[in-house]
């Protein structure tokens, strides 16, 4: 089953051309998930009439000369914590099954207001914390690279709906990876922009102070042009900051020059579990982006494990606060991975959270000194590609620090890119952190290395 | 950091969680016991010696929220 448009730009060039329609680039997503979807589980719920409907509308716009912008037409597709007015949003958990809100979210407005379709609403780890699980509403979704396969999460069918070309863009989520691990497992792009850059009102909460609402799409452009339609102030959320918005995708192309790139090594290179075919990605990703013009030196921030530490209980004591009305009543209703990793969070001390946010201003303001130095740190998104999802330990958060949850604690932008696959034929994924506020530059290196790599020519055989 | 063999440990676990959800079957009890354990390990790693002066990250004191 071929997917005629591969990405965002593509399609965006061919509709403003008059080479496609909305209702052809609609319909084709809708084949695409009726015949791929029973497999891959991706969605929680597609929305086919209303997205035809909305399609002809917006031929009839664009054919009529009123094209609002490169998304006017795009199909997308919304993780199910992304509030949607009158349609359900369910955080793919039994405790908000019925739930109908009343409003959309502000970034659900926002592409709305772009001229983006909605396909429909997509799985998620419940309530964006903690899976795979098998004892939900709705089953975990499958990576098209591998169906046997992890998609990684907790924004999974993001990831899979996108690797799958059920839907040309997503909006995730990121409190400690989730954008950023299922771009990487499923061979994406995925950004977690900087805290505050975009807001997230009228989106699930996990953690107040590590929660980031960001694009999931083929390359670092379609990122770019997401991005442009959601960045911005919102009165709605009190951690949205008034940083001026730039054009994203005028930022992209260009050579490299003038750029820095700070590898932090200490991150992985000495860690027994890391793969090594995305050792050795990681170390040609490096010499493609210094031949590209990027100065590349190394690094050294503190260990991954002290991030980690802030991360974990600033996540537990801030989900436990909101889940806890309840959690204490109906923990039945809740998947077991989600509540064991929660409940334990009752026992979390008020020093332990202060604490970890008093460590948190520590590695912050050490990623920012590392930043002045640099345009842009690197890492692996992951030091292993998906694992089978039957193989995923529920506990794997808690047992092993993340290479994700750095850029959480800090604050800072990070942009993960797929970096090849594996002989099995697993994406790999390459992670960029850069200086708050300038996602435009990370997107621009995510972009020529995207160009300059033949990683974006592949997709799953389906 | 909570030593999964010691009971007295796990004594003042269950007396704790039992506070807060009342009803617990021993298999989920179980199930927190080890979560604990993992929580607790982090939580071990945090600094308990900054001095008075080390404030926390606070998403209001963002250089960019000054202006």
């Amino acid at each position: 089953m071929s997917a005629p448009y591969r990405t965002i730009a593509e399609a965006s060039a061919a509709l403003a051309k008059g080479q496609v329609s909305p209702v052809e680039l609609v319909d084709g997503c809708l084949q695409r998930i009726e015949g791929l979807d029973p497999t891959l589980h991706s969605y929680v719920l597609t929305l086919p009439e209303q997205a035809r409907a909305a399609a002809k509308t917006a031929e009839t716009e664009i054919r009529a000369g009123r094209r609002r912008g490169p998304l006017h037409g795009i199909p997308i597709a919304l993780k199910d914590i992304y509030e949607t007015a009158g349609i359900r949003t369910t955080g793919h958990s039994r405790i908000k099954l019925d739930h109908v809100p009343k409003t959309d979210a502000t970034a659900t407005r926002k592409l709305a207001e772009a001229g983006t379709i909605l396909l429909g609403k997509l799985a998620t780890h419940e309530f964006a914390m903690g899976g795979p699980s098998f004892d939900l509403p709705f089953p975990p979704a499958r990576n098209p690279w591998n169906p046997k396969h992890f998609t990684g999460g907790s924004s999974s069918g993001s990831g899979a709906a996108v690797a799958a070309g059920l839907t040309l863009g997503t909006l995730g989520s990121d409190t400690g990876g989730s954008i950023r691990l299922p771009a990487s497992h499923c061979g994406l792009a995925g950004l977690k922009p900087s805290y505050g850059r975009v807001s997230r009102a009228g989106v699930f909460p996990l953690s107040f102070s590590l929660d980031n609402c960001g694009p999931m799409a083929w390359t670092s452009r379609d990122c770019a042009l997401l991005l442009q339609a959601i960045a911005g102030p919102d009165p709605r959320d009190p951690a949205s900051v008034r940083a001026p918005v730039p054009d994203y995708a005028a930022a992209l192309g260009g050579d490299l020059k003038g750029l820095s790139i700070g590898v932090v090594r200490g991150f992985y290179e000495s860690d027994p579990g890391l793969d090594p075919e995305v050792g050795a990605a990681t170390a040609a990703a490096i010499r493609q982006l210094g031949e590209l013009g990027a100065r590349i030196e190394d690094v050294a921030l503190s260990p991954a494990d002290d991030y980690h530490a802030a991360c974990v209980v600033i996540m537990i004591a801030e989900a436990f606060a909101i889940h806890e009305p309840t959690i204490k009543t109906r923990w039945r209703e809740y998947g077991a991975i989600f509540r064991h990793r929660l409940m334990p969070g009752a026992l979390l001390s008020g020093p332990d959270y202060v604490q970890a946010t008093r460590l948190r201003r520590h590695l912050a303001l050490e990623m920012g000194c590392a930043l002045e130095r640099h345009t842009a740190l690197l890492f692996p998104t992951s030091i292993a590609p998906a694992p089978p999802i039957e193989a995923v330990r529920p506990l794997a958060f808690y047992e092993r620090a993340s290479l994700t949850t750095p850029a959480n604690v800090s604050g800072h932008p990070a942009l993960s890119v797929c970096s090849g696959y594996t002989k099995a034929g697993l994406p790999m994924g390459l992670q960029l952190v850069g200086r708050r506020f300038d996602e435009a530059t990370l997107l621009k290196l995510g972009d020529a290395y995207e160009r300059a790599t033949p990683w974006r020519q592949r997709r799953p055989e389906l | 950091m909570t030593d999964p063999t010691d009971p007295r440990a796990r004594e003042a676990f269950d007396l704790a969680i039992a506070r807060v959800f009342s009803d617990l079957p021993d298999a989920e009890r179980e199930a927190l016991w080890e979560c604990w354990g993992h929580l607790q390990r982090w939580a071990a790693r945090l600094p308990r010696e900054l001095p008075f002066e080390a404030e926390p990250a606070h998403i209001f004191s963002a250089p960019e929220r000054q202006a």
